[in-house]
C-alpha cells in the first residue's frame, strides 16, 4: 500500500516536472526576448499556398478575427478528409465481393470506380481552385490582408517584392528561415552553443545561452509537428535590414506532452553591406 | 536490339528513358499528389503506411528514400527515426525533389535532399540502415543496377523495401486493364491535363516484373531473406530483402 502511494506520488511529481519543462522547452523558452519590433498582432489572412497539405492546418487565430470580407480559408471538412480513405474501403469491399466470384462484379466495380473518381475529382477541383494563393506580405500592405483572386496574383507579388532590396527571393528566404528555425531548436535541445552563436546577435545569444546553462546540460527534445513561416515586415533602418518572420505551427515540447499551437515572430537583422548573414535579434510571442 | 529499353509500350534508346520519364514528372509534378489520391481512391496512403511498417524504422536509423518524389514516405519515416536518426531524400527529378524538400520542412523535419540517379548513388557503401523506394523502381532504366546500388549503400543487416505496382490477381485482370487504359488516361487528361503521362503509367505497370521475378532480382542484387507482401490483390506489392 505504502509502496503504491510512493509510486503514485513519484508519478505526480514526474508529471509536474514534465509540465514545468514543457513551459520552457523551445528556443527562447516560449518567452519574448531580445529586440522587439512593431508587427501586426494578428496573422495575415493569406497563408502561403500549400496545395498538398492533407491534414487540417492548426487554426492559428480565431477565424472571426479575420479581416472583414476575407475569403473563408479552404478548410477541408471532416468528411472531405476521410473521403480518400472511404473510397479505399469501398474498393476493398468491392474486391472482396469480387473474390466471391460473381460475374457481375467486374461491371459493378467499373461503375463504382467511375462514380468514386468523379466525386473525388469534384472535391479536389474545388479545393485546388482555392489553394494557390500567393505569399502576401501583410506588413507591407496594411489593411489589405485579403487574399487577392488568383488572376491578380502575379501583380500583387511583384508590387510587394519590389519593396524588398534587389536579390531578395522571399520563397527561398522563407525556406531557409524554416530550416534555421528547426536547426536552432535542435541546437537548443542539445545545448550546442556554438551552433546557436552562428545564427544570433551577441545580445540574443547571451539570453539564449542563459537558458541552456540554466538547464545545466540536461538534454530535451522539441518535436515540431508542423511549421509555417511568413514575412510580416521588412525595413531598412540605417545600415541594417530588418525582417520579421512569423513562425507558426504545432510543437511538442516534451516527450510526454501534447502538441501545442505556437506563433512567434523572429526579428532578423542583417548589415546592409552584406558583411554577415541574417541573425536572430529577438523573439516575440504572438499568443 | 541491345541498347533499346521500354518506355511504356514504346521502345526508346536507353539513353533517352531517364529524360522522357523526367519529362513525364515535370508535366505532372503540380498535380501529382492529387492524382495519386484519385487514381488509387486514396489507397496509396494505406500502401505507403504498410511499406513503412515493413521497413521498421527505429530511432537513430539512417534511411535513404530513393525516388522520394513528394516525400510521403520520408515525412513519415523522419518522425520515426527521431531522436538521432536521419532520412535522406533522393530523386532524379528536380521539381519533384523540391516539392518533397518543401513538404518535409513544413513538417518541421530536417532531411537532406539529393538530386541523383538511383543507378549511381553518391553514398559510401554501408551508409544506411534502410533504403526505401516507393513507386520509383518501375521508372528506372536499369532496374538491376539500381537494386545493386541500393544494396551497396546498405549496412550489413540493413533492409531494402520496394513498394511498386505488381501483377494483379488473374480474375481481376480485365477490370484492371479497363481501369488502367481507359479511366486513368481520361482522369489524367481532366485533372493533370496530360493523358499521355498516365498512359505511360499504365503501360509501365504492365511491363514491370511480377512478384516472383522482382524477388529474384532482389536476390541477384545480393539481398537475402527476400519476402513479398501483396496488397489489393497484387495491384501493388511490397518486397523486402536484407543485406546479410
Amino acid at each position: 500500500m505504502r509502496k503504491g502511494l510512493i509510486g503514485l506520488a513519484a508519478l505526480v511529481l514526474c508529471g509536474m516536472l514534465a509540465t514545468e519543462a514543457a513551459d520552457a522547452a523551445r528556443l527562447g523558452g516560449a518567452r519574448s526576448s531580445g529586440v522587439q519590433r512593431s508587427v501586426p498582432k494578428t496573422p495575415p489572412a493569406a497563408t502561403p499556398a500549400k496545395p498538398a497539405q492533407q491534414q487540417a492546418a492548426p487554426n492559428q487565430a480565431a477565424p472571426n478575427q479575420a479581416a472583414p470580407g476575407a475569403q473563408p480559408q479552404a478548410q477541408p471538412s471532416g468528411l472531405a478528409r476521410w473521403m480518400p480513405m472511404l473510397g479505399g474501403l469501398a474498393l476493398g469491399g468491392l474486391l472482396g465481393y469480387l473474390f466471391a466470384g460473381n460475374g457481375l462484379g467486374g461491371i459493378l466495380l467499373l461503375v463504382l470506380l467511375a462514380v468514386g473518381a468523379v466525386l473525388l475529382f469534384r472535391m479536389f477541383a474545388r479545393r485546388g481552385a482555392q489553394s494557390p494563393q500567393p505569399i502576401q506580405y501583410a506588413g507591407m500592405n496594411q489593411g489589405s490582408t485579403v487574399a487577392p483572386p488568383p488572376a491578380e496574383a502575379p501583380g500583387a507579388v511583384m508590387s510587394s517584392a519590389a519593396r524588398f532590396p534587389g536579390g531578395f527571393d522571399a520563397a527561398s528566404f522563407l525556406r531557409g528561415a524554416k530550416v534555421n528555425f528547426v536547426k536552432l531548436q535542435l541546437a537548443n535541445d542539445q545545448g550546442k552553443l556554438d551552433d546557436i552563436r552562428e545564427f544570433t546577435t551577441d545580445e540574443m545569444f547571451e539570453a539564449l545561452e542563459r537558458d541552456v546553462v540554466g538547464r545545466r546540460g540536461a538534454g530535451q527534445q522539441t518535436d515540431i509537428e508542423s511549421l509555417d513561416a511568413q514575412v510580416v515586415d521588412f525595413a531598412t533602418e540605417g545600415a541594417q535590414h530588418w525582417v520579421s518572420v512569423r513562425f507558426s505551427g504545432r510543437v511538442r515540447e516534451a516527450a510526454e506532452a501534447d502538441p501545442v499551437d505556437f506563433a512567434e515572430v523572429w526579428n532578423l537583422v542583417k548589415p546592409a553591406d552584406g558583411s554577415s548573414g541574417w541573425l536572430l535579434a529577438g523573439i516575440q510571442q504572438m499568443h | 536490339m541491345k541498347d533499346q529499353t521500354d518506355f511504356g509500350y514504346e521502345q526508346v534508346p536507353e539513353g533517352d528513358k531517364a529524360r522522357r520519364v523526367g519529362a513525364v514528372f515535370d508535366r505532372v509534378a503540380e498535380r501529382y499528389d492529387l492524382m495519386n489520391d484519385l487514381m488509387s481512391l486514396g489507397l496509396h496512403r494505406l500502401w505507403k503506411a504498410f511499406a513503412i511498417s515493413i521497413a521498421r524504422p527505429r530511432p537513430g536509423d539512417r534511411i535513404l528514400d530513393v525516388a522520394s518524389g513528394s516525400a510521403d514516405l520520408a515525412r513519415s519515416l523522419g518522425r520515426r527515426v527521431m531522436p538521432g536518426g536521419q532520412v535522406w531524400l533522393a530523386d532524379i527529378n528536380r521539381r519533384m525533389l523540391e516539392r518533397g524538400r518543401d513538404r518535409v520542412i513544413d513538417d518541421g523535419l530536417l532531411a537532406p535532399a539529393v538530386q541523383c540517379d538511383a543507378e549511381r548513388l553518391p553514398f559510401a557503401p554501408g551508409y544506411f540502415d534502410c533504403v526505401t523506394v516507393a513507386f520509383g523502381l518501375r521508372n528506372m532504366t536499369h532496374k538491376d543496377l539500381a537494386l545493386a546500388e541500393m544494396t551497396r549503400v546498405l549496412k550489413p543487416g540493413g533492409r531494402l523495401v520496394v513498394l511498386e505496382f505488381s501483377k494483379v490477381w488473374k480474375p481481376l485482370e480485365r477490370a484492371y486493364d479497363f481501369y488502367s487504359f481507359r479511366v486513368l488516361p481520361w482522369l489524367g487528361k481532366r485533372v493533370a491535363g496530360d493523358a499521355a503521362a498516365y498512359r505511360y503509367l499504365a503501360e509501365s505497370i504492365r511491363l514491370h516484373p511480377d512478384q516472383p521475378t522482382l524477388a529474384g532480382m532482389l536476390e541477384s542484387a545480393g539481398l537475402s531473406r527476400v519476402e513479398v507482401f501483396n496488397l489489393a490483390a497484387g495491384v501493388v506489392a511490397v518486397h523486402r530483402g536484407y543485406r546479410i
